[in-house]
């Protein structure tokens, strides 16, 4: 139990302290001082305001963070993210201004209309994998490409309000728009989205489904070892479609807070990167609920603190190499202490098999559980 | 066991090469930049530079007006798109009197912030007619300074046939093209304007793509189009290459910038097919807003940058529109004096 729980906080701390290190010898070699860039990143970061904005901003990689891992936990890569997350968000964005009803009955559906079109978008790269056998990235990426499209031409032809540079649907009123949760009220900006709520609603759905169901299960064993999964009566193809609806629904929610809490619209201001910074915060939370929580904040975290580099005259793209390297060392990182783990386990079986050699009247050793079991759980 | 002491070691060692690197002097935070300076302090929020037109035009005029005029620059650039706000929360935290903010998208945060008695606020690159309490907000007449290279094209073009290629299909850019079309049509009715955007609505890689803008404009030039008006931030490079690299002994293809005197840019093997620019200075706008700041007379409003203030223009560098100078000056008068109505998109 205490070595499970080592493994599983040593992978993003060993991950976090690369990105650390590569990060620094960015910063030596191109001849800044990376002790002085921390230390005012850290002073900037654990202000209030930037503690509530990190949270904020956290929500929105966490659910992309949350998706993807739904369909990894499957062995599927949903690099279609991305398009799933822009297609729903102009669907929300929609209904959300349109729709003449109050807030209570408004908002769960604008979030379950998004949550549907995610799902849907998902859906084509799923059913091509299940009846043609093509790799769901490479359809998943098409996928982002007709949606940048499709959303262009519904944006510019069908939902366009108002003139000017910055096209944009139609501005959400009070009733349409996600409410503050808390208002902290220590200085600027303390407001706590309401949307943190709905990420947590579904970290808990995303524990429940995968960790405490026979559906999540089966899904580990479909994705494990198909054959064997087939042959104990696991319909595969259908958790393969069950798998990407699922990532697919909850990548829906991921641009609802900048719609739904930011713009009051759907337009050009809506971040574009989501889905990679949300991946980064699955590979390094290993996928856990809990896990990607804690990458999504760290990442979130040091975005907002590596603005107040160029006050400073440090090069702010000190955050995005983190956030590059993190990508990397999250899977160096796992590799390392994946390896350890296993060697442990061996030298323990050994040890124990010698013990018992040593007293033939033991009882026989338990067999230590295989590495692919061992990671399943 | 070894387990935890086989993490520790891989953690230590990344730790400990961490701090014997962050213990290496470097440049430091300097917590004044300028140490000398007791101006005020001035944020410009952008983008990032290395667009070739834009944000490096905006980029130029902020490091112009620090050599010129005596206050402490706050340099807020960021890649991202979704902190606009978080970089105005931060310049006004900073004491800054004044934050430049590059770019529509700093329209929204503007409005939202009504709580900032220390700081007054510009917005550049505004719609026109877009009103934000306590703002200035500048606009540029994009449309005019097209319309007269579309007149420049026209005059030039031996084929009856010119080509626009824009970065993004969106509104900003279209209002490009409407002015470009305006203009070429009004010396040639029957001239043919082949158009292309590199991107679709939200996707700004168009902005960003030399070899996209290469293809446009070879498939433009072999369909006979013999001037393009590149409207396309850092693609626009890849559409003066192609001029050359489509010119031939018999038949002569230009190009034309955007925003910047391209014609002063480009390597010296394209400067003889740059046949101008259609100018937006942006530069000049920031310089402006600074010393005005600093002066004490920067009030909020609506500030146009058209043809009549020299906002927006076309270049003359080169010298290959001389033969045209009464025609060009002539149009770009009448567009001042308010015959010529030039049509807009945004």
């Amino acid at each position: 139990m205490i070595r499970r729980i080592a493994v599983t906080l040593a992978g993003p701390v060993v991950s976090v302290l690369l990105a650390l290190l590569v990060t620094t010898l960015f910063l030596t070699f191109g001849g800044y001082s990376a002790a002085s860039a921390y230390e005012v990143m850290w002073n900037y970061g654990i202000e209030p305001a930037s503690l509530v904005s990190a949270l904020n901003n956290a929500v929105p990689l966490y659910l992309a963070g949350v998706a993807a891992a739904f369909a990894l936990r499957m062995g599927l890569f949903n690099i279609g993210v991305d398009g799933q997350y822009r297609v729903a968000a102009l669907a929300g964005a929609v209904v959300a201004a349109n729709l003449p009803l109050p807030l209570a009955l408004r908002l769960p559906i604008t979030l379950l209309v998004c949550c549907l079109v995610g799902a849907l978008w998902a859906l084509v790269p799923a059913l091509l994998k299940v009846y043609r056998g093509v790799s769901e990235v490479i359809t998943s990426i098409l996928m982002n490409a007709i949606a940048t499209t499709v959303v262009a031409i519904l944006l510019a032809d069908v939902f366009r309000s108002g003139g000017g540079q910055n096209t944009g649907t139609a501005i959400i009123d009070a009733e349409g728009a996600m409410p503050a949760l808390v208002d902290l009220g220590i200085g600027n900006r303390t407001t706590i989205s309401g949307f943190l709520l709905v990420a947590i609603a579904v970290g808990i759905l995303f524990y429940l489904i995968q960790y405490r169901t026979v559906f999540g299960f089966t899904l580990q064993v479909a994705s494990k070892s198909p054959e064997a999964a087939e042959s104990a009566g696991i319909r595969v193809n259908r958790r393969i479609i069950w798998a990407m609806l699922g990532s697919g629904a909850i990548a829906g929610l991921v641009g609802l807070p900048h719609v739904l809490g930011t713009a009051f619209r759907f337009d050009g201001t809506l971040p574009t990167d989501l889905m990679f910074t949300g991946l980064a915060a699955a590979l390094l939370g290993r996928s856990h609920p809990i896990g990607i929580a804690f990458g999504a904040f760290v990442l979130a975290f040091v975005e907002r603190s590596s603005q107040v580099l160029g006050l400073v005259k440090l090069p702010t793209e000190v955050g995005s190499v983190f956030m590059a390297v993190i990508l990397l060392s999250s899977a160096i990182g796992y590799w390392l202490t994946e390896r350890a783990d296993q060697r442990i386990a061996l030298w323990n079986a050994l040890r124990r098999r010698r013990a018992a050699g040593r007293h033939p009247g033991s009882p026989p050793p338990p067999t230590p559980s295989a590495p692919g079991m061992e990671a399943a759980r | 066991m070894s387990l935890t002491r086989k993490l520790v070691a891989i953690g230590g060692t990344a730790l400990a090469a961490s701090l014997v690197l962050t213990g290496c002097s470097g440049t430091t935070a300097s917590t004044q930049s300028t140490a000398s300076s007791d101006g005020p302090t001035i944020a410009m929020l952008y983008g990032t530079t290395g667009d070739f037109s834009f944000m490096d035009s905006a980029y130029k005029g902020f490091t112009e007006a620090q050599s010129e005029f005596d206050f402490t620059p706050l340099d807020l650039s960021s890649p991202n798109t979704d902190d606009y706000q978080d970089r105005l929360d931060l310049a006004i935290s900073q004491g800054s009197g004044l934050a430049i903010g590059i770019g529509f998208q700093y329209a929204t945060p503007m409005e939202q912030t009504t709580d900032h008695p220390d700081t007054q606020f510009v917005a550049v690159d505004i719609d026109k007619g877009t009103v934000i309490p306590d703002t200035t907000t500048i606009s540029f007449a994009a449309e005019q300074s097209s319309y007269l290279v579309g007149v420049a094209a026209a005059l030039t073009s031996k084929t009856g046939h010119v080509g626009f290629v824009g970065g993004v299909d969106q509104p900003s850019i279209q209002n490009f093209f409407v002015g470009f079309e305006a203009g070429a049509k009004s010396v040639n009715p029957s001239i043919v304007v082949d158009k292309t955007y590199l991107s679709p609505l939200g996707d700004f890689t168009g902005f960003s793509d030399p070899t996209k803008g290469k293809e446009a404009a070879a498939s433009m030039y072999a369909g006979g189009a013999d001037v393009i008006y590149a409207a396309a931030g850092g693609s626009g490079q890849g559409v003066y290459e192609q001029a050359a690299a489509s010119s031939t002994t018999a038949t002569k293809n230009w190009a034309i910038g955007v925003d910047g005197d391209v014609y002063s840019q480009v390597d010296e093997s394209i400067k003889p097919y740059i046949l101008t620019s259609a100018i937006k200075n942006v530069d000049v706008a920031v310089k402006d807003s600074i010393k005005s700041f600093l002066d004490g007379t920067l009030e909020p409003g609506e500030q146009d940058f058209d043809l009549s203030n020299d906002g927006v223009g076309y270049a003359t560098t080169g010298g290959f529109l001389d033969a045209y100078s009464t025609q060009l000056e002539k149009a770009k008068q009448d567009i001042i004096d308010g015959t010529i109505t030039v049509p807009t998109t945004v």
